[in-house]
């Protein structure tokens, strides 16, 4: 068990101002088993209507509107989580609809190839996590960190033919080969240290557990992931999403620090 | 009993006349361009005597109420009981367009998933009836009899009261008693797209026969978990049932398309708080998928214990091997129908396929068998309609019923009856140039 402070920050600038201005921010992590949120507050500038809301995925999510003209849009959240040293969170019986892709994870283009090829030298069936594992390095393999060649909405075939991307298509081309190989699996959109910005990771179903593979950096999660929200892929999980008058969007910065707290008792 | 001889040409001509002017219209896109035409109408009307109603009725009753069970089943657990018995493969659920996730977890005013169900239906030559398709998102068409009949009311009252006809004017009754039975608490909206919907003249009926509001999106707004209509006056009104008429995709940008500008942000929030009904609700497709439709015999028998009293058309899922094998091998005489489409689209007759055209559609049902489904073509009984002569000429035709759910299931006693316009087609569909006809359901 490790405690972690973590600030996360949005700065969205307008190119012009925005007015009736509807927003969703999923940006409250909640205890699962792994990760205790010992304290959470939250800002969204400027001051608008804010309620809490949640969605078919479990996740909590705050809700929201800003009526007056705004230029800056300003959310995030500060916190400490309790986070514990194993990489899983219990689950005894996983949903069903985890074994088939949505539309962003489908094994389209070149994906089912690849995944041909794999098997043949996968560990055996009967060894799942290790198999989620290998097909983790594989992605990681083939995959080129890139910034600014995906957008939010690239499907994995996509990024695969690519061969650039990140984190999020990263995640997203694993999910499709997990739900090849028949393991129930889930997108994670969360924190994660020396990223500075929100990451995104993926967790695989095997004997009871979902266990968290990072397949940006080749391996399991550990003390320094704290999830914010889980769904099929990315569009279930966006941080921010946002509907206004009069605006095109400009600018977005976002920081992020984790640091290890004390323990509270 | 001869019917037809109480419609003369000059009262068809009249009616027509009439629809134009009240603008009775359908909207269809043709090279991206909005067109709005007059949705033909024949005035000589489909009759349905009231014993073979009693029949219909008991089995469209039937296989809503199993339908809404399904629903249930589906969206309030991670692992249906029907999915647990086997009597649905899971992958014909979760494969679905329709199956939204988003939706899990929500359970509807009063439990209604499908207020309004479309049932289409065919009978065939020898009397009997098959069912074609269910339609539980947003089923159109009940206005158009609901207006004919008005109308042909005004210009051959003596038609009504000679004929032994079932009133149908009571379907924005029946409409009105489905919102308030699941209102939780405020206004009845009519939520539309706008004008250049193709069934806007029907929103706009709809409104004025049942007093509910007719609302654009950007007249609704939802605050900290409820839905409100705004007024010009800056005023908001809580709103506590939607009747909207706008598919699943668009109906709240924060949860489904993030680019819908006919949506209302927020409203599955107001919806998943309980504090508004959406009429349909929301992930009903998961029920009307021409895939799922194979099994909705087996779902009357899984959650109603009954035999189902409708059947479908024969079918065959290429999914199972022997059905694929089946439809390979007489795909000739079969009608392929692809899950995804809908409105008439993506139906293909195998008899009209040349050989080039035949490898392909194989080709495509071996490469992705889950996507189609087949079925015999069922010769399904002509109609006669009135040329522009007067003359009378016949054309396939099929029934759209109307089954409404509040706090009973109950048939409209009438029905959208469309028929082809081309002598040759089977497909009615008005988006595809279909024309329409009242449905008389005698009352004795």
């Amino acid at each position: 068990m490790k405690a972690v402070n973590f600030q996360y920050r949005t700065e969205l600038v307008f190119s012009s101002p925005a007015s009736d201005h509807k927003f969703l921010l999923k940006i409250l992590p909640q205890d699962d088993g792994r990760q205790r949120i010992a304290s959470l507050s939250w800002l969204v500038e400027p001051q608008g209507k804010l309620w809490r809301v949640s969605d078919g995925f479990g996740n909590a999510a705050l809700a929201g509107y800003i009526d007056p003209p705004h230029s800056r849009f300003r959310f995030g959240i500060t916190g400490t989580a309790e986070v514990s040293d194993k990489p899983y969170v219990i689950c005894p019986e996983p949903e069903r609809a985890l074994l088939y892709p949505s539309e962003l994870t489908k094994p389209r283009g070149g994906i089912s190839d690849f995944y041909d090829r794999l098997k043949a030298f996968a560990p055996p069936p009967d060894e799942p996590l290790r198999r989620a594992e290998y097909f983790s390095r594989a992605v990681h393999g083939h995959m080129n960190y890139e910034r600014g060649i995906t957008g939010s909405s690239t499907p994995a075939r996509e990024a695969f033919a690519l061969g650039s991307g990140v984190c999020q298509d990263y995640a997203h081309i694993l999910l499709a080969l997990l739900k090849l190989d028949k393991i129930p699996c889930r997108y994670v959109a969360g924190l994660a240290s020396d990223c500075g910005e929100t990451h995104a990771w993926v967790e695989a179903w095997a004997n009871g557990k979902f266990y968290g593979i990072d397949p940006t950096r080749d391996k399991f999660t550990d003390e320094s992931y704290v999830a914010l929200s889980r769904g099929r892929d990315f569009k279930d999980c966006s941080v921010e999403r946002g509907t206004y008058k009069g605006a095109c969007k400009g600018s977005q910065t976002i920081t992020l620090s984790m640091e290890d707290a004390e323990v509270s008792q | 009993m001869n019917l037809v001889d109480n419609i003369p040409l000059a009262t068809a001509r009249e009616i027509n006349k009439l629809m134009m002017r009240y603008g009775v219209k359908f909207g269809v896109y043709k090279n991206n361009e909005f067109i709005e035409q007059l949705f033909p109408y024949d005035a000589i009307p489909r009759i349905i005597p009231a014993e073979e109603f009693a029949f219909l009725n008991k089995g469209l009753v039937q296989r809503v109420n199993a339908l809404n069970c399904f629903l249930n089943d589906i969206y309030s657990s991670s692992t249906p009981k029907i999915i647990k018995d086997k009597v649905i493969p899971e992958e014909f659920v979760y494969i679905s367009s329709g199956h939204l996730p988003e939706c899990n977890g929500i359970p509807p005013p009063k439990g209604i998933y499908s207020h309004i169900s479309g049932i289409d239906l065919v009978q065939c030559k020898g009397g009997s009836w098959y069912v074609l398709e269910d339609n539980l998102r947003v089923p159109s068409g009940a206005s158009y009899p609901l207006i004919a009949r008005e109308l042909c009311r005004i210009a051959n009252p003596e038609a009504f009261s000679l004929n032994d006809v079932e009133d149908n004017r009571n379907y924005s009754d029946m409409l009105k008693d489905v919102m308030k039975h699941v209102n939780r608490g405020g206004l009845n909206v009519i939520l539309t797209p706008g004008r250049y919907n193709a069934a806007y003249f029907e929103h706009s009926y709809l409104a004025e026969r049942t007093g509910a509001v007719l609302v654009i999106a950007s007249q609704l707004t939802v605050d900290d978990g409820a839905l409100y209509m705004k007024d010009y006056m800056g005023g908001k009104a809580r709103v506590g049932a939607v009747y909207r008429r706008i598919s699943d995709e668009y109906l709240d940008p924060m949860t489904f398309e993030a680019d819908s500008l006919i949506g209302v942000p927020h409203i599955m929030d107001a919806y998943r708080a309980g504090n508004v009904a959406i009429i349909n609700a929301p992930g009903n497709g998961v029920a009307d998928d021409k895939g799922i439709y194979y099994f909705v015999p087996k779902m009357i028998k899984y959650y109603l214990g009954e035999e189902a009293v409708l059947n479908n058309a024969p079918t065959y899922l290429p999914y199972y091997e022997d059905d694929l094998k089946f439809t390979l091998d007489n795909i000739r005489r079969l009608v392929i129908k692809d899950v995804s489409e809908a409105g008439g689209y993506g139906v293909v007759f195998g008899s009209n396929l040349s050989e080039g055209e035949l490898g392909e559609i194989k080709a495509l049902i071996k490469k992705e068998p889950r996507r189609f489904i087949s079925q015999e073509v069922i010769d399904f009984i002509d109609l006669e309609i009135m040329d522009d002569d007067g003359g009378l000429i016949p054309r396939k035709a099929d029934l759209r019923a109307f089954v409404l759910t509040g706090e009973t299931t109950r048939v409209w006693e009438s029905g959208l009856t469309r028929f082809s316009r081309d002598a040759d087609s089977f497909i009615v569909n008005s988006s595809q140039g279909g024309g329409f006809k009242d449905t008389w359901v005698l009352s004795r």
